[in-house]
């Protein structure tokens, strides 16, 4: 499952994220028994039947009880498992943020912290289920490593690179199903390494998770008006890729877009770094906004928010 | 096994330094009462119950101990030295200056701490992983004593992991309840009904005992009975403050500070 080919681009775009993550961590799994699939009652959501009725002793389910599953994974942790800790983005980093904060950031115990429907996706469930804090919450967690992977690749690379790694880690999971290719072949992933999708110079574009498809598009969009994006994927929130940043600040503007809301999280994160270079670009920040969207489907939530292609497009023309 | 009257002496010594620690710590003061009140709990556990050696303190074989009411570290830190992980130097300046031996203890497993506390209700689901985790590995002979107070199972945390234990079936795990009937803002009866508190245990399946917290041999029975295929919980019944008159039952001793001539008082006290 794991294997890199060209049918398995196609088959993990067609599955979305969440149905990628059972069957890869299924093959993990097969090679180091050590690793552990922890969950608080949404296994369903992740295609684990396979994992489970294989590897039944490797599958650890709380309950709904994302608490104790920070507490449970920490402890397992502790006695020498790897475990990835698997649930609702929202519940696992904001109803649990001081048992992450305490086991993973204080203790620097390294559970892995997978959060499903980071940002908009499962916005027709509401407010209550999008996660729209979880990388403001997470990124300031001492020890705490933070990704967002941009395609089914991505994330099958981002789980096997965070196997033997010693520090917490959340990796947060975006998009419905089918999800944009970004990566139509294999190639390097580093944590920490940001990855330019598109060259340009005018403007920079810096974005993560299913969203670079729509970023992507903007990008040509506006390469028909005369405007030349480049295109920078951040999986890496946190640490951030320094020399990327600084790569692109010459730029007339530089931009951020997420599904977040607008405090806290990549823009932030970029603000921050710029706020203390000597180059500063300008900025603009496309995000969910400052307040909770009212429950729509996904793709009308992106309307909403401002996050298709050509309202960003339209929002970057008028920025310059 | 340890006489009634080693393990008293023990409680004692382990009091003394509750108060010596507490006196040193001058202004912040600190968590006077939960420690007193634990401590004939603490004094059992490590005189005559724990497996343990403080030569080899990571043996994969060592039965753990995890203090969820963390606040309650100056009792650890002296159980720890009479167990030989923490000298009488790191006792001397411990809740002073730069020590690593503070409020609330940190994750040190070589001087005996297996987690860091001090964020109430989470203890019994690090216990719970703990234990678990010993079991998938095939280590079946060390057990996990958790301690926890009346007050902290307000926390909803602590019925998510209890009910964990069960179902996963963990003999394994002891879980002791210091059950002073005091917590911060006044009597736990007052400030939070817990109903039937034992019943609430059992009804999750787990083998309970009520005892006198203060009583070592009835400690140390409780403690030591094999229950073979249930997680263990022994609620002890405790005296927040005891053993120190002026601060026995009464809340304003949460956390308080000895001036010199507490301390003095604290110490006829002790050693009566």
């Amino acid at each position: 499952m794991i294997e890199i080919t060209k049918k398995n681009i196609r088959v993990w775009s067609m599955l979305g994220m969440r149905r990628i993550l059972g069957p890869a961590m299924k093959d993990i799994i097969e090679q180091d028994r050590k690793v552990l699939f922890a969950t608080a009652d949404t296994g369903r959501y992740y295609a684990y039947d396979d994992l489970l009725r294989t590897y039944p002793e490797n599958v650890v389910d709380v309950g709904i009880a994302e608490q104790n599953l920070i507490g449970a994974s920490a402890g397992l942790q502790n006695e020498g498992f790897n475990v990835y800790a698997v649930t609702y983005a929202t519940f696992l980093t904001s109803r649990a943020l001081d048992q992450i904060r305490v086991n993973l950031g204080y203790m620097g115990l390294g559970v892995k912290l997978i959060g499903e429907a980071g940002g908009m996706c499962d916005g027709n469930f509401s407010a209550t289920h999008m996660a729209l804090e979880d990388i403001s919450n997470t990124r300031n967690i001492p020890n705490m490593r933070v990704i967002t992977p941009a395609d089914g690749m991505e994330l099958v690379k981002t789980l096997i690179a965070l196997k033997d790694a010693a520090y917490p880690a959340y990796v947060r999971m975006t998009g419905r199903f089918p999800i944009p290719v970004i990566y139509r072949e294999d190639y390097n992933f580093e944590i920490g390494k940001a990855v330019t999708l598109r060259e340009g110079k005018d403007v920079a574009i810096l974005s993560n998770g299913t969203l670079l498809g729509d970023v992507l598009k903007t990008a040509e969009m506006l390469a028909e008006k005369g405007v030349d994006c480049k295109v920078i994927n951040l999986h890496t929130v946190k640490p951030l890729d320094e020399e990327a940043l600084r790569a692109v600040a010459g730029c007339k503007l530089v931009v951020t877009a997420e599904e977040h809301l607008l405090y806290g999280g990549i823009g932030s994160a970029v603000a921050e770094f710029y706020a203390q270079e000597p180059i500063r670009p300008r900025m603009l920040m496309l995000s969910v906004g400052t307040q909770y969207p009212k429950a729509q489907e996904y793709d009308d939530l992106l309307k909403t928010c401002g996050l298709t292609a050509p309202q960003m497009a339209e929002s970057i023309l008028t920025a310059l | 096994m340890k006489s009634r009257e080693e393990l008293e002496a023990l409680a004692r010594r382990i009091r003394l330094n509750i108060a010596q620690m507490t006196w040193q710590s001058g202004l912040k003061g600190a968590h006077l009462g939960g420690s007193m009140s634990v401590t004939d709990i603490l004094a059992v556990l490590y005189g005559d119950v724990l497996k343990y050696d403080s030569k080899n303190p990571l043996d994969p074989e060592r039965d753990r101990l995890i203090l969820s009411k963390a606040h309650a570290a100056v009792a650890l830190y002296a159980a720890l030295h009479e167990a030989g992980y923490l000298t009488k130097d790191d006792i001397d300046s411990a809740l002073q200056g730069d020590s690593p031996f503070f409020e609330h203890p940190m994750m040190d497993p070589v001087h005996g701490i297996e987690f860091s506390g001090g964020s109430l209700g989470q203890g019994l689901s690090l216990g719970m992983g703990t234990a678990l985790g010993l079991k998938k590995k095939g280590l079946l002979s060390p057990r996990i004593y958790v301690i926890v107070g009346d007050g902290e199972c307000d926390e909803g945390q602590v019925w998510e992991a209890a009910a964990a234990v069960t179902h996963f079936g963990l003999n394994n795990v002891t879980v002791i309840v210091d059950d002073n009937g005091l917590q911060f803002d006044g009597r736990k009866e007052d400030i939070l009904k817990s109903g039937d508190a034992a019943g609430r245990w059992k009804s999750l399946g787990f083998d309970v005992v009520t005892v006198d917290g203060h009583d070592v041999e009835a400690l140390r029975n409780a403690l030591r009975r094999e229950v073979p295929n249930r997680p263990k919980v022994i609620i002890a019944k405790t005296v927040k403050g005891k053993g120190v008159h002026f601060a026995e039952n009464d809340v304003t001793w949460h956390t308080g500070r000895l001036t010199d001539e507490l301390y003095q008082e604290a110490i006829r006290d002790i050693n009566d």
